[in-house]
Protein backbone atom coordinates (compact mmCIF):
# COMPACT_ATOMS: atom_id res chain seq x y z
CA UNK A 1 0.00 0.00 0.00
CA UNK A 2 2.60 2.50 1.25
CA UNK A 3 4.40 2.17 -2.54
CA UNK A 4 0.42 3.14 -3.92
CA UNK A 5 0.53 6.38 -1.84
CA UNK A 6 3.90 7.25 -3.22
CA UNK A 7 4.31 10.69 -5.07
CA UNK A 8 4.55 9.27 -8.71
CA UNK A 9 7.91 10.19 -10.47
CA UNK A 10 8.46 10.82 -13.86
CA UNK A 11 7.25 8.37 -16.22
CA UNK A 12 7.95 7.83 -19.94
CA UNK A 13 4.80 9.12 -20.54
CA UNK A 14 5.42 12.62 -19.61
CA UNK A 15 8.20 12.34 -22.24
CA UNK A 16 7.40 14.32 -25.43
CA UNK A 17 8.99 12.78 -28.30
CA UNK A 18 9.34 14.74 -31.71
CA UNK A 19 9.70 14.04 -35.00
CA UNK A 20 12.04 15.52 -37.72
CA UNK A 21 10.82 15.02 -40.92
CA UNK A 22 13.51 14.89 -43.86
CA UNK A 23 14.23 18.54 -44.82
CA UNK A 24 13.29 19.51 -41.09
CA UNK A 25 14.83 20.76 -38.20
CA UNK A 26 13.62 21.06 -34.49
CA UNK A 27 14.90 22.38 -31.28
CA UNK A 28 14.15 21.93 -27.86
CA UNK A 29 14.67 23.24 -24.52
CA UNK A 30 12.72 20.94 -21.72
CA UNK A 31 14.55 17.93 -20.10
CA UNK A 32 11.75 15.77 -21.01
CA UNK A 33 12.09 16.32 -24.70
CA UNK A 34 13.45 13.61 -26.90
CA UNK A 35 14.04 14.45 -30.80
CA UNK A 36 14.23 11.70 -33.28
CA UNK A 37 14.96 11.83 -37.54
CA UNK A 38 13.78 8.50 -38.96
CA UNK A 39 15.14 7.21 -42.04
CA UNK A 40 18.61 8.54 -42.24
CA UNK A 41 20.35 7.31 -45.87
CA UNK A 42 22.40 9.25 -47.74
CA UNK A 43 21.05 12.38 -45.83
CA UNK A 44 23.01 13.87 -42.80
CA UNK A 45 20.88 14.22 -39.64
CA UNK A 46 23.15 16.72 -36.60
CA UNK A 47 22.31 17.01 -33.26
CA UNK A 48 23.64 20.15 -31.13
CA UNK A 49 23.29 20.30 -27.51
CA UNK A 50 24.48 22.66 -24.68
CA UNK A 51 24.52 21.60 -22.00
CA UNK A 52 24.95 25.01 -20.17
CA UNK A 53 21.81 27.12 -21.47
CA UNK A 54 20.10 23.11 -22.12
CA UNK A 55 18.72 23.79 -25.58
CA UNK A 56 19.46 21.41 -28.32
CA UNK A 57 18.40 20.73 -31.53
CA UNK A 58 18.63 18.16 -34.59
CA UNK A 59 18.16 18.54 -38.45
CA UNK A 60 17.88 16.59 -41.26
CA UNK A 61 19.48 17.91 -44.56
CA UNK A 62 18.91 16.00 -47.35
CA UNK A 63 21.38 17.64 -50.25
CA UNK A 64 24.65 19.55 -49.47
CA UNK A 65 23.74 23.00 -51.27
CA UNK A 66 21.43 25.09 -51.65
CA UNK A 67 22.58 26.93 -55.03
CA UNK A 68 20.75 24.17 -57.40
CA UNK A 69 17.93 26.16 -56.06
CA UNK A 70 18.12 29.25 -54.11
CA UNK A 71 14.58 30.50 -53.86
CA UNK A 72 13.43 26.44 -53.01
CA UNK A 73 15.80 26.76 -50.44
CA UNK A 74 14.07 30.16 -49.15
CA UNK A 75 10.68 28.04 -48.05
CA UNK A 76 12.67 24.65 -47.04
CA UNK A 77 16.06 25.93 -45.50
CA UNK A 78 16.76 23.03 -43.53
CA UNK A 79 16.59 21.10 -47.23
CA UNK A 80 20.34 21.86 -47.06
CA UNK A 81 22.97 21.56 -45.18
CA UNK A 82 24.29 25.03 -45.96
CA UNK A 83 21.12 26.43 -45.35
CA UNK A 84 20.03 24.74 -43.11
CA UNK A 85 22.58 24.53 -40.43
CA UNK A 86 23.12 28.01 -40.60
CA UNK A 87 19.52 28.47 -40.01
CA UNK A 88 19.41 26.53 -36.91
CA UNK A 89 22.51 27.68 -35.21
CA UNK A 90 20.66 30.95 -35.23
CA UNK A 91 17.93 29.29 -33.87
CA UNK A 92 19.52 27.49 -30.89
CA UNK A 93 21.80 31.29 -30.25
CA UNK A 94 18.44 33.18 -29.80
CA UNK A 95 17.34 30.50 -27.34
CA UNK A 96 20.47 31.22 -25.44
CA UNK A 97 23.23 28.51 -26.88
CA UNK A 98 26.66 29.58 -26.61
CA UNK A 99 29.11 28.11 -29.60
CA UNK A 100 31.63 27.11 -26.87
CA UNK A 101 29.34 25.28 -25.30
CA UNK A 102 27.69 23.33 -28.27
CA UNK A 103 28.28 19.73 -28.63
CA UNK A 104 27.62 18.12 -32.19
CA UNK A 105 27.04 14.80 -33.30
CA UNK A 106 26.09 13.54 -36.56
CA UNK A 107 24.90 10.05 -38.17
CA UNK A 108 23.65 9.09 -41.54
CA UNK A 109 25.63 10.44 -44.99
CA UNK A 110 25.11 6.42 -46.21
CA UNK A 111 25.75 5.35 -49.30
CA UNK A 112 24.17 2.52 -51.85
CA UNK A 113 26.57 -0.48 -51.98
CA UNK A 114 29.26 -1.09 -54.71
CA UNK A 115 31.12 1.85 -55.85
CA UNK A 116 28.94 4.42 -56.42
CA UNK A 117 30.25 6.99 -57.98
CA UNK A 118 28.31 9.21 -59.88
CA UNK A 119 26.14 10.86 -57.63
CA UNK A 120 27.91 10.57 -53.76
CA UNK A 121 25.21 12.43 -52.21
CA UNK A 122 25.63 10.80 -49.08
CA UNK A 123 29.77 11.70 -49.21
CA UNK A 124 28.91 15.28 -50.00
CA UNK A 125 26.59 15.74 -47.26
CA UNK A 126 29.33 15.18 -44.77
CA UNK A 127 31.80 17.05 -46.42
CA UNK A 128 30.01 20.08 -46.59
CA UNK A 129 28.77 19.73 -43.06
CA UNK A 130 32.17 19.22 -41.68
CA UNK A 131 33.47 22.33 -43.55
CA UNK A 132 30.15 24.76 -42.38
CA UNK A 133 30.68 23.37 -38.90
CA UNK A 134 34.60 23.80 -39.08
CA UNK A 135 34.05 27.76 -40.41
CA UNK A 136 31.78 28.39 -37.19
CA UNK A 137 34.49 26.56 -35.13
CA UNK A 138 32.22 24.20 -34.39
CA UNK A 139 34.36 20.63 -33.93
CA UNK A 140 32.57 17.34 -34.58
CA UNK A 141 32.27 15.56 -30.98
CA UNK A 142 30.93 12.25 -32.46
CA UNK A 143 29.55 10.51 -35.46
CA UNK A 144 28.65 7.38 -37.28
CA UNK A 145 28.62 8.13 -40.87
CA UNK A 146 28.92 6.29 -43.91
CA UNK A 147 28.06 2.83 -45.04
CA UNK A 148 24.85 1.24 -46.10
CA UNK A 149 22.91 1.12 -43.39
CA UNK A 150 19.48 2.99 -42.66
CA UNK A 151 19.98 5.26 -39.46
CA UNK A 152 17.66 6.34 -36.48
CA UNK A 153 19.04 9.20 -34.42
CA UNK A 154 17.66 10.49 -31.00
CA UNK A 155 18.92 12.94 -28.83
CA UNK A 156 17.29 13.23 -25.04
CA UNK A 157 17.49 16.65 -24.36
CA UNK A 158 17.86 15.43 -20.44
CA UNK A 159 21.47 15.03 -20.27
CA UNK A 160 21.84 15.43 -24.16
CA UNK A 161 22.95 11.55 -24.54
CA UNK A 162 22.89 10.79 -28.19
CA UNK A 163 21.96 7.30 -30.28
CA UNK A 164 21.73 6.09 -33.38
CA UNK A 165 19.55 3.11 -33.71
CA UNK A 166 19.97 0.87 -37.35
CA UNK A 167 19.64 -2.57 -37.87
CA UNK A 168 18.15 -3.52 -34.49
CA UNK A 169 21.23 -2.21 -32.44
CA UNK A 170 21.19 1.18 -30.71
CA UNK A 171 23.83 2.33 -29.67
CA UNK A 172 25.57 5.86 -27.77
CA UNK A 173 27.44 8.75 -29.87
CA UNK B 1 5.84 -27.20 -52.11
CA UNK B 2 9.54 -25.12 -53.27
CA UNK B 3 9.42 -21.24 -51.81
CA UNK B 4 9.34 -19.96 -54.60
CA UNK B 5 6.07 -21.79 -55.70
CA UNK B 6 4.30 -20.92 -52.53
CA UNK B 7 5.27 -17.20 -53.57
CA UNK B 8 3.78 -17.49 -57.32
CA UNK B 9 1.17 -19.15 -55.86
CA UNK B 10 0.62 -16.50 -53.07
CA UNK B 11 0.22 -13.54 -56.65
CA UNK B 12 -2.97 -15.44 -57.13
CA UNK B 13 -4.30 -13.96 -53.95
CA UNK B 14 -3.56 -10.18 -54.59
CA UNK B 15 -6.90 -8.51 -55.25
CA UNK B 16 -7.15 -7.33 -59.22
CA UNK B 17 -6.99 -3.34 -60.25
CA UNK B 18 -10.01 -2.04 -59.86
CA UNK B 19 -12.38 -2.92 -62.79
CA UNK B 20 -12.34 1.31 -63.18
CA UNK B 21 -8.65 1.41 -64.06
CA UNK B 22 -8.68 -1.67 -66.54
CA UNK B 23 -11.63 0.56 -68.20
CA UNK B 24 -9.59 3.47 -67.97
CA UNK B 25 -7.05 1.82 -69.96
CA UNK B 26 -8.80 1.08 -72.61
CA UNK B 27 -9.42 4.69 -73.61
CA UNK B 28 -5.67 5.86 -73.32
CA UNK B 29 -4.29 5.21 -76.19
CA UNK B 30 -7.73 6.50 -78.13
CA UNK B 31 -6.90 9.67 -79.83
CA UNK B 32 -11.01 10.14 -80.72
CA UNK B 33 -11.75 9.12 -76.97
CA UNK B 34 -15.18 11.04 -75.49
CA UNK B 35 -14.23 13.00 -72.20
CA UNK B 36 -18.08 12.63 -71.28
CA UNK B 37 -17.76 9.00 -71.60
CA UNK B 38 -14.48 8.83 -69.51
CA UNK B 39 -15.75 11.27 -66.83
CA UNK B 40 -18.49 9.07 -66.58
CA UNK B 41 -16.56 5.89 -65.88
CA UNK B 42 -15.23 8.05 -62.87
CA UNK B 43 -18.78 9.57 -61.83
CA UNK B 44 -20.11 6.30 -61.53
CA UNK B 45 -18.08 6.16 -57.95
CA UNK B 46 -18.22 9.52 -55.76
CA UNK B 47 -15.58 8.91 -53.61
CA UNK B 48 -13.20 8.14 -56.54
CA UNK B 49 -14.77 11.23 -58.08
CA UNK B 50 -13.95 13.35 -54.90
CA UNK B 51 -10.70 12.02 -54.48
CA UNK B 52 -9.75 12.47 -58.00
CA UNK B 53 -10.58 15.94 -58.14
CA UNK B 54 -8.61 16.51 -54.88
CA UNK B 55 -5.58 15.66 -56.85
CA UNK B 56 -6.53 17.14 -59.80
CA UNK B 57 -6.08 20.32 -57.86
CA UNK B 58 -2.86 19.19 -56.23
CA UNK B 59 0.30 21.43 -57.09
CA UNK B 60 2.12 18.35 -58.92
CA UNK B 61 -0.75 16.67 -60.33
CA UNK B 62 -2.68 19.54 -61.50
CA UNK B 63 -3.52 23.25 -61.47
CA UNK B 64 -4.23 25.38 -58.41
CA UNK B 65 -7.50 24.58 -57.00
CA UNK B 66 -9.50 25.37 -59.88
CA UNK B 67 -10.78 22.13 -61.36
CA UNK B 68 -14.51 21.73 -60.48
CA UNK B 69 -15.51 18.69 -62.51
CA UNK B 70 -13.95 15.34 -63.73
CA UNK B 71 -14.81 16.39 -67.21
CA UNK B 72 -12.81 19.89 -66.89
CA UNK B 73 -10.00 17.38 -64.93
CA UNK B 74 -9.53 15.22 -68.12
CA UNK B 75 -9.52 17.85 -70.32
CA UNK B 76 -7.42 20.13 -68.33
CA UNK B 77 -4.89 17.61 -67.33
CA UNK B 78 -5.19 14.51 -69.78
CA UNK B 79 -6.27 10.97 -70.28
CA UNK B 80 -3.14 9.48 -69.08
CA UNK B 81 -2.79 12.17 -66.12
CA UNK B 82 -6.45 10.75 -64.50
CA UNK B 83 -5.34 7.38 -65.47
CA UNK B 84 -2.38 7.77 -63.19
CA UNK B 85 -4.43 9.37 -60.14
CA UNK B 86 -6.57 6.30 -60.24
CA UNK B 87 -4.14 3.81 -60.34
CA UNK B 88 -2.56 5.93 -56.88
CA UNK B 89 -6.08 5.81 -55.71
CA UNK B 90 -6.48 1.93 -56.38
CA UNK B 91 -2.58 0.85 -55.08
CA UNK B 92 -2.90 2.37 -52.35
CA UNK B 93 -4.66 0.38 -49.91
CA UNK B 94 -2.76 -2.22 -50.32
CA UNK B 95 0.54 -0.30 -50.39
CA UNK B 96 0.00 1.52 -47.41
CA UNK B 97 -0.47 -1.29 -45.24
CA UNK B 98 3.06 -1.95 -42.98
CA UNK B 99 4.84 -3.73 -45.10
CA UNK B 100 5.78 -6.67 -42.13
CA UNK B 101 9.07 -9.03 -43.78
CA UNK B 102 10.77 -5.47 -44.60
CA UNK B 103 9.56 -3.74 -41.36
CA UNK B 104 8.34 -1.35 -42.61
CA UNK B 105 5.83 0.97 -41.31
CA UNK B 106 2.39 1.81 -42.28
CA UNK B 107 2.81 4.16 -45.06
CA UNK B 108 6.56 3.27 -45.61
CA UNK B 109 5.91 2.05 -49.32
CA UNK B 110 3.71 4.48 -50.24
CA UNK B 111 5.44 7.14 -49.51
CA UNK B 112 9.05 5.34 -51.54
CA UNK B 113 6.36 4.40 -54.86
CA UNK B 114 4.78 7.74 -54.85
CA UNK B 115 8.24 9.39 -54.39
CA UNK B 116 10.13 6.59 -56.90
CA UNK B 117 7.23 7.50 -59.76
CA UNK B 118 7.55 11.56 -59.35
CA UNK B 119 11.50 10.63 -59.50
CA UNK B 120 11.17 8.54 -62.31
CA UNK B 121 9.13 10.99 -64.40
CA UNK B 122 10.97 14.10 -63.52
CA UNK B 123 14.30 12.51 -64.38
CA UNK B 124 11.88 11.63 -67.83
CA UNK B 125 11.20 15.06 -68.40
CA UNK B 126 14.64 16.80 -67.46
CA UNK B 127 16.18 14.27 -70.10
CA UNK B 128 13.62 14.88 -72.79
CA UNK B 129 12.42 11.49 -72.99
CA UNK B 130 9.29 9.94 -74.49
CA UNK B 131 8.68 8.20 -71.33
CA UNK B 132 7.61 10.05 -68.91
CA UNK B 133 4.32 8.90 -68.51
CA UNK B 134 5.05 5.32 -68.68
CA UNK B 135 7.46 6.40 -66.17
CA UNK B 136 5.23 7.27 -63.24
CA UNK B 137 3.37 4.55 -63.67
CA UNK B 138 6.23 2.34 -63.43
CA UNK B 139 8.24 3.83 -60.56
CA UNK B 140 4.49 3.81 -58.77
CA UNK B 141 4.30 -0.23 -59.02
CA UNK B 142 7.61 -1.16 -58.92
CA UNK B 143 7.86 -2.52 -55.70
CA UNK B 144 4.56 -4.16 -55.47
CA UNK B 145 6.42 -7.85 -54.79
CA UNK B 146 7.30 -5.89 -51.66
CA UNK B 147 3.52 -5.82 -50.91
CA UNK B 148 3.39 -9.87 -51.96
CA UNK B 149 6.29 -10.84 -50.73
CA UNK B 150 5.75 -8.79 -46.91
CA UNK B 151 2.43 -8.67 -46.77
CA UNK B 152 0.71 -12.15 -49.06
CA UNK B 153 3.36 -14.46 -48.15
CA UNK B 154 4.36 -14.57 -44.51
CA UNK B 155 8.16 -14.43 -45.33
CA UNK B 156 10.83 -15.13 -43.03
CA UNK B 157 13.54 -12.22 -42.83
CA UNK B 158 16.01 -13.51 -40.70
CA UNK B 159 17.60 -15.89 -42.81
CA UNK B 160 17.42 -13.13 -45.61
CA UNK B 161 19.09 -10.46 -43.25
CA UNK B 162 21.74 -13.00 -41.71
CA UNK B 163 22.96 -13.78 -45.77
CA UNK B 164 22.83 -10.36 -46.37
CA UNK B 165 25.20 -8.92 -43.28
CA UNK B 166 27.39 -11.89 -43.62
CA UNK B 167 27.75 -12.12 -47.22
CA UNK B 168 27.76 -8.32 -48.38
CA UNK B 169 24.59 -9.33 -50.32
CA UNK B 170 22.22 -6.53 -51.66
CA UNK B 171 18.86 -7.10 -50.36
CA UNK B 172 17.51 -8.49 -53.39
CA UNK B 173 20.77 -10.97 -53.82
CA UNK B 174 20.06 -11.88 -50.51
CA UNK B 175 16.19 -12.61 -51.25
CA UNK B 176 16.98 -14.72 -54.44
CA UNK B 177 19.63 -16.99 -52.30
CA UNK B 178 16.86 -17.57 -49.66
CA UNK B 179 13.57 -17.70 -51.71
CA UNK B 180 14.83 -18.88 -55.11
CA UNK B 181 13.25 -15.28 -56.42
CA UNK B 182 13.37 -11.41 -55.60
CA UNK B 183 10.74 -9.21 -54.75
CA UNK B 184 11.39 -7.36 -58.91
CA UNK B 185 10.96 -10.73 -60.32
CA UNK B 186 7.60 -11.45 -58.06
CA UNK B 187 6.31 -7.34 -59.21
CA UNK B 188 6.64 -8.44 -62.56
CA UNK B 189 5.31 -11.65 -62.29
CA UNK B 190 2.30 -9.61 -60.53
CA UNK B 191 1.91 -6.91 -63.53
CA UNK B 192 2.05 -9.47 -65.75
CA UNK B 193 -1.07 -10.73 -63.72
CA UNK B 194 -2.40 -7.62 -63.87
CA UNK B 195 -2.27 -7.12 -67.63
CA UNK B 196 -0.31 -4.30 -67.65
CA UNK B 197 1.97 -2.78 -70.68
CA UNK B 198 4.64 -4.81 -71.39
CA UNK B 199 7.54 -2.05 -70.50
CA UNK B 200 5.65 -1.53 -67.34
CA UNK B 201 6.12 -5.05 -66.60
CA UNK B 202 10.25 -4.72 -67.59
CA UNK B 203 10.52 -1.78 -65.74
CA UNK B 204 9.09 -3.66 -62.27
CA UNK B 205 10.98 -6.88 -63.11
CA UNK B 206 14.65 -5.93 -63.82
CA UNK B 207 14.76 -2.23 -61.44
CA UNK B 208 17.56 -3.96 -59.57
CA UNK B 209 18.90 -5.69 -62.50
CA UNK B 210 18.68 -3.53 -65.81
CA UNK B 211 21.34 -5.15 -67.71
CA UNK B 212 18.77 -8.08 -68.68
CA UNK B 213 16.16 -5.78 -69.58
CA UNK B 214 15.68 -6.21 -73.56
CA UNK B 215 16.86 -3.27 -75.77
CA UNK B 216 13.22 -2.31 -76.82
CA UNK B 217 12.13 -1.74 -72.78
CA UNK B 218 16.15 -0.42 -71.82
CA UNK B 219 15.29 3.18 -71.32
CA UNK B 220 12.27 2.70 -69.35
CA UNK B 221 14.04 0.17 -66.99
CA UNK B 222 17.39 2.44 -66.67
CA UNK B 223 14.56 5.56 -65.60
CA UNK B 224 12.75 3.67 -62.93
CA UNK B 225 16.10 1.78 -61.90
CA UNK B 226 18.12 5.37 -61.60
CA UNK B 227 15.05 6.38 -59.57
CA UNK B 228 14.43 4.15 -57.12
CA UNK B 229 18.54 4.33 -56.01
CA UNK B 230 17.87 7.69 -55.45
CA UNK B 231 14.79 7.34 -53.27
CA UNK B 232 16.47 4.86 -51.35
CA UNK B 233 19.58 7.25 -51.13
CA UNK B 234 17.25 9.74 -49.85
CA UNK B 235 15.71 7.33 -47.66
CA UNK B 236 11.74 7.46 -48.68
CA UNK B 237 10.13 4.73 -47.22
CA UNK B 238 13.14 3.05 -45.60
CA UNK B 239 12.79 -0.37 -44.58
CA UNK B 240 15.59 -2.84 -42.79
CA UNK B 241 16.65 -3.08 -46.37
CA UNK B 242 18.37 0.43 -45.91
CA UNK B 243 20.54 1.23 -48.57
CA UNK B 244 21.40 -2.09 -49.12
CA UNK B 245 21.13 -2.19 -53.01
CA UNK B 246 23.78 -1.54 -56.12
CA UNK B 247 23.33 1.53 -58.43
CA UNK B 248 23.81 -0.07 -62.04
CA UNK B 249 26.82 3.24 -63.51
CA UNK B 250 25.81 1.99 -66.94
CA UNK B 251 22.06 2.57 -66.74
CA UNK B 252 23.17 6.06 -65.43
CA UNK B 253 25.29 6.27 -68.06
CA UNK B 254 23.08 5.12 -70.95
CA UNK B 255 20.84 7.75 -69.81
CA UNK B 256 22.95 10.63 -69.06
CA UNK B 257 22.12 11.58 -65.34
CA UNK B 258 24.33 14.43 -63.96
CA UNK B 259 24.98 14.99 -60.24
CA UNK B 260 23.26 18.51 -60.46
CA UNK B 261 19.96 17.00 -62.13
CA UNK B 262 19.96 14.21 -60.21
CA UNK B 263 19.44 16.93 -57.12
CA UNK B 264 17.26 19.16 -58.56
CA UNK B 265 14.77 16.01 -59.50
CA UNK B 266 15.07 15.60 -55.81
CA UNK B 267 14.38 18.74 -55.10
CA UNK B 268 10.81 18.83 -57.04
CA UNK B 269 10.13 14.95 -55.60
CA UNK B 270 10.27 16.33 -52.14
CA UNK B 271 8.22 19.53 -52.83
CA UNK B 272 5.94 16.82 -54.68
CA UNK B 273 5.71 15.04 -51.90
CA UNK B 274 5.07 17.74 -49.33
CA UNK B 275 1.52 18.39 -51.40
CA UNK B 276 0.60 14.58 -52.24
CA UNK B 277 1.39 13.36 -48.62
CA UNK B 278 -1.29 15.59 -46.75
CA UNK B 279 -4.05 15.03 -50.08
CA UNK B 280 -3.37 11.22 -49.58
CA UNK B 281 -3.78 11.40 -45.52
CA UNK B 282 -6.82 12.98 -46.43
CA UNK B 283 -8.23 10.55 -48.23
CA UNK B 284 -7.06 7.75 -46.40
CA UNK B 285 -9.92 7.87 -44.50
CA UNK B 286 -12.74 7.66 -47.05
CA UNK B 287 -10.94 4.84 -48.56
CA UNK B 288 -12.65 2.37 -47.99
CA UNK B 289 -15.33 3.97 -50.09
CA UNK B 290 -13.01 5.22 -52.65
CA UNK B 291 -11.76 2.78 -55.13
CA UNK B 292 -13.31 -1.57 -54.53
CA UNK B 293 -10.77 -3.87 -55.14
CA UNK B 294 -12.19 -7.33 -57.23
CA UNK B 295 -11.42 -10.34 -56.17
CA UNK B 296 -10.17 -13.19 -58.11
Amino acid sequence: MTQLLTRPTRTLATRKTTTVDISGMRTADKPDDILVTYSLGSCVGLTLFDPVAGVGGMIHCMLPLSKIDPEKAKQKPYMFVDTGVAAMLGELYAMGAKRQNLIAKVAGAGSPLGREETFRIGQRNYTILRKFLWKNNILIDKEDVGGARARTLYLYMADGRTTVKSEGKEVEL
Amino acid sequence: MTEKKRILAAIKTVPSLPSVVIKLRKYLNDPDVDFNELAKVIQYDPGLTANVLQLANSAYFGWSRSITSVREAIARLGTHRIFQMVLCMSVAPLVRKPIRGYDMDAGGLWEHSIATAMCAEQLALALNHPEAEEAFTAGLLHDMGKVVLGTFVDVDDEPIKEIMASDGLSFNEAEYMVLGIDHAEVAGELLSAWNLPDNVVAAARWHHSPRQADKEHQALVDLVHVADVLCINVGWGMGEDGLRYKLDEKANDRLGVKVGMAEDVILKVMLGLDDLNSLFQITQEGEPDGVQHSTR
